[in-house]
């Protein structure tokens, strides 16, 4: 889970605040949908909530352990996505897997099963021995979500997860994360495909300048602003 | 022309522009103290090495003068800047147009090619200029000043100035895209990069080394006597295969007539040789840049391995696969390993290997002061770690991706230690390469070698430390080329200036222990003990510094 309380962001000395006094709760058990426009502070949460980015004001603990105070145990139990596939170009895909599985201590055997899980399931255990750099763009997504994924975390932070993927690996991905969350674990994830958050989500918030402009499920929502997510969402952040 | 300038402007800005220069001068993290301290430094280090050079060119004038050749300064100075522009050209050339992670995004524009190659050329003849500037402004100052040279002259030098880059560079461009023409037909192409690049090295070196010898042997009892002569025979050849350093000396020193015919000259082989590469590159340039993006896909029917490996071994291990499979890595990292050996095996090139007088003196040195020529030959190979840049550019090169480190479940302090083994084994390499080939060609004592090699391995731990805590304060994550962080990184001088800084303690404390008469085993015994005491306190602030600024 995830308890975010009253955390603060600003860039340029301050100038620019990209999040704005953000408090929010992600419960066990739950995908939980971030959304909102370009630049409304969405990464730079999920920077903060995965220990990449210092935050400026407020707390934000995962899964029990405080960012800044316990980083190692915050990061251990979480498996991040981010919006970039910027990785190790000159490594090849198991070189890369290995490497993750090696920093969080994922013994061989578990190793050997969650590798070759993954690469089956995104089709990509023919490249697994090619340099990264070989890879089209979907190929290092799913490559960057399998190593997020090997070591079992209980928090999934996936960051515009579904970008570059074919949709069988899509489909997949989406049951995963379904799965996962069945079994007491938590999804946080941002996306622009609102069809797909509206799907699978069951509670989003909608950012908006560094705020939260609207929390709760899909339900909740409906009652507030409307009928789609579409509409919501047009309607929150215009 | 209008794409040309369109493209060259929309690069300089990227790479040079006055945003880019705020943001890294002024952002957030950066106080104006530590500006100011950084300009210092930079300057300091900068000054050092130009007095050097300032001093060198004043020797080469003041005894060229009484021959009566003063205009040889000139010549040397041009000759020095050209032929280091042709070297390091051929390496900026590469990783500028061809490794640069630009390349795919400028590929797809609407632009012809040569005009990408041409945007690209300049951007990097551009480059050339502040190393024409500190290269040329010595030898020009104290030619003109001495020689009474009028407006005239300055003026002219300038226009040389101008000018000198652009047919050297033509000619690494030429190299570099012969280079890549061959390689765009390989499997293996980083590797043969790589190989290429020290086999360069090599030969540049050992021809070098050759020439000289050629005229040193002409020994006329008067050490400035021969250092000129040297460079006059050296000129005198070399500017037979280059011209354009003679015709630059002849535009500043000959008559109005002759200057004018020479400058010319000098227009005309710059713009033909500008415009034969720009030609070549309508058929070469392409295909070399697509050569990086068809990377080939491994078709080994071996089974995927899963082995396990504790976090900074993992790390150490990566750094291996990702310095020996980007060549620009991997020559500067393992330069070392080539430089070491050859700088040893200099003294043969004079035959002082076999000249009873060179070996009567490390004889009876090693037979009188053991604990001296332990010192030396220690100082010797420490100074082949010093050059080790791995270590200064440990957190730059993971450049953009540097994301994943800083979200992994470990202590900032454990992917340093894993960076730093693989540091101190490329320095140890070298260290080790060296002082074998010193024990065999200088005939050192076997056990005061050995405990040189280990000491110097002792030793480089610390000094890759001192280089890797400079890029741990102050990384240089934003580069579109691998170049920029490892050979454009001021952190590489600030690190070697740390590791001197080391070498220079360890030094003193050698100097003050002879003046005592230590014995040899004293000797190594403290040298070891103060080693290990930096290792401690150097290793306890890297990893201090590491865990509070990434943590």
């Amino acid at each position: 889970m995830i308890s975010i309380k009253n955390v603060s962001k600003s860039y340029s000395k301050g100038t620019v605040k990209a999040v704005d006094a953000v408090s929010l709760e992600v419960e066990n058990g739950e995908i939980f949908g971030f959304l909102g426009p370009n630049g409304a502070g969405k990464t730079t949460t999920i920077k903060m909530i995965a220990g990449i980015l210092p935050i400026d004001q407020g707390t934000i603990s995962v899964n029990g352990f405080d960012i800044e105070k316990s980083p190692i145990q915050a990061k251990q139990s979480l498996g991040l996505v981010p919006d970039t596939n910027d990785i190790y170009d000159r490594l090849t895909g198991i070189e890369y897997l290995n490497f993750i599985a090696d920093i969080y201590d994922v013994g061989k055997s578990e190793r050997t099963e969650a590798i070759n899980k993954y690469l089956e399931m995104f089709e990509i255990k023919s490249a697994a021995q090619a340099l990264i750099k070989s890879y089209s763009h979907g190929m290092k997504q799913k490559l960057i979500l399998a190593g997020a994924l090997l070591h079992a975390p209980k928090l999934w932070i996936l960051d515009e997860p579904m970008t570059g993927l074919d949709p069988k690996s899509a489909h997949l991905l989406k049951q995963e994360m379904r799965a996962h969350c069945e079994k007491g674990n938590t999804v946080f994830f941002s996306t622009h495909v609102l069809d797909v958050a509206e799907k699978i989500c069951d509670r989003l918030a909608i950012i908006k300048g560094g705020k939260i402009v609207a929390i709760g499920s899909m339900e909740e929502l409906r009652q507030k602003s409307g009928e789609s997510l579409e509409n919501i969402f047009l309607e929150l952040t215009e | 022309m209008k794409d040309f300038l369109t493209l060259f402007k929309f690069q300089f800005r990227s790479q040079y522009g006055i945003s880019l220069l705020k943001s890294n001068l002024f952002s957030e993290t950066k106080k104006p103290l530590k500006i100011i301290g950084l300009g210092l430094i930079i300057l300091f280090a900068f000054s050092e090495m130009i007095g050097l050079y300032t001093f060198v060119m004043w020797q080469v004038f003041s005894v060229s003068k009484t021959l009566g050749i003063p205009e040889i300064t000139l010549t040397f100075g041009i000759l020095m800047a050209g032929m280091f522009i042709l070297v390091f050209g051929t390496v900026y050339i590469l990783s500028g147009i061809f490794f640069a992670k630009d390349s795919e995004f400028l590929s797809v524009l609407p632009v012809k090619q040569q005009t990408i190659f041409a945007s690209k050329f300049a951007l990097v003849l551009l480059g050339e200029y502040p190393f024409v500037v500190a290269m040329l402004t010595p030898p020009v100052l104290i030619y003109g000043i001495f020689m009474n040279c009028g407006i005239g002259f300055y003026l002219l030098a300038i226009l040389c100035g101008i000018l000198l880059p652009i047919i050297p560079l033509a000619i690494a461009a030429f190299v570099s895209l012969f280079l890549m023409k061959i390689v765009s037909r390989l499997r293996r192409r980083s590797l043969f990069i790589s190989i290429a690049g020290i086999l360069a090295f090599v030969g540049i070196f050992v021809g070098n080394n050759l020439l000289i010898t050629k005229f040193v042997a002409k020994d006329t009892g008067n050490l400035a006597l021969n250092f000129v002569n040297t460079i006059k025979d050296l000129v005198a050849l070399v500017g037979q295969g280059y011209p354009p350093s003679v015709w630059m000396t002849r535009i500043l020193t000959a008559d109005a007539w002759s200057a004018l015919g020479n400058l010319g000259l000098l227009l005309i082989s710059s713009f033909v040789m500008f415009a034969i590469v720009i030609f070549i590159s309508k058929f070469i340039y392409q295909k070399g840049v697509q050569s990086q993006f068809e990377t080939l896909k491994d078709v080994s029917k071996k089974a995927i391995t899963f082995r396990a490996t504790k976090p900074a071994i993992s790390i150490c291990k990566n750094e291996f696969r990702m310095i020996l499979r980007t060549p620009i890595y991997a020559m500067n990292s393992f330069a070392g390993w080539v430089m070491g050996p050859l700088v040893v095996l200099m003294p043969s090139f004079t035959g002082a290997f076999s000249n009873p007088r060179f070996t009567g003196i490390l004889d009876t040195l090693q037979s009188q002061n053991q604990a001296l020529v332990f010192l030396i030959m220690t100082g010797i190979l420490t100074f082949f770690a010093m050059v080790n840049p791995s270590s200064s550019s440990a957190i730059s090169r993971e450049g953009s991706g540097f994301w994943l480190l800083r979200s992994l479940p470990i202590l900032p302090r454990t992917y340093v230690l894993g960076k730093l083994l693989f540091d101190t084994f490329i320095s140890v390499g070298a260290i080790v390469l060296a002082g074998t080939a010193m024990i065999i060609l200088f005939r050192i004592d076997i056990t005061i070698g050995l405990l040189s090699i280990l000491c110097a391995s002792l030793i480089s731990y610390p000094m890759a430390m001192s280089g890797m805590f400079v890029d741990v304060i102050r990384p240089k994550l934003d580069w579109t080329n691998p170049q920029e962080a490892i050979k454009q990184n001021l952190n590489v001088v600030f690190g070697m200036l740390t590791g001197l800084l080391v070498v220079g303690v360890l030094g003193v404390a050698g100097y003050m222990m002879l003046q005592v008469n230590m014995t040899l085993f004293m000797t190594v015994l403290f040298e070891f003990v103060l080693t290990l005491i930096f290792c401690i306190v150097l290793q306890n602030l890297l990893f201090r510094a590491a865990d509070r600024k990434f943590s």
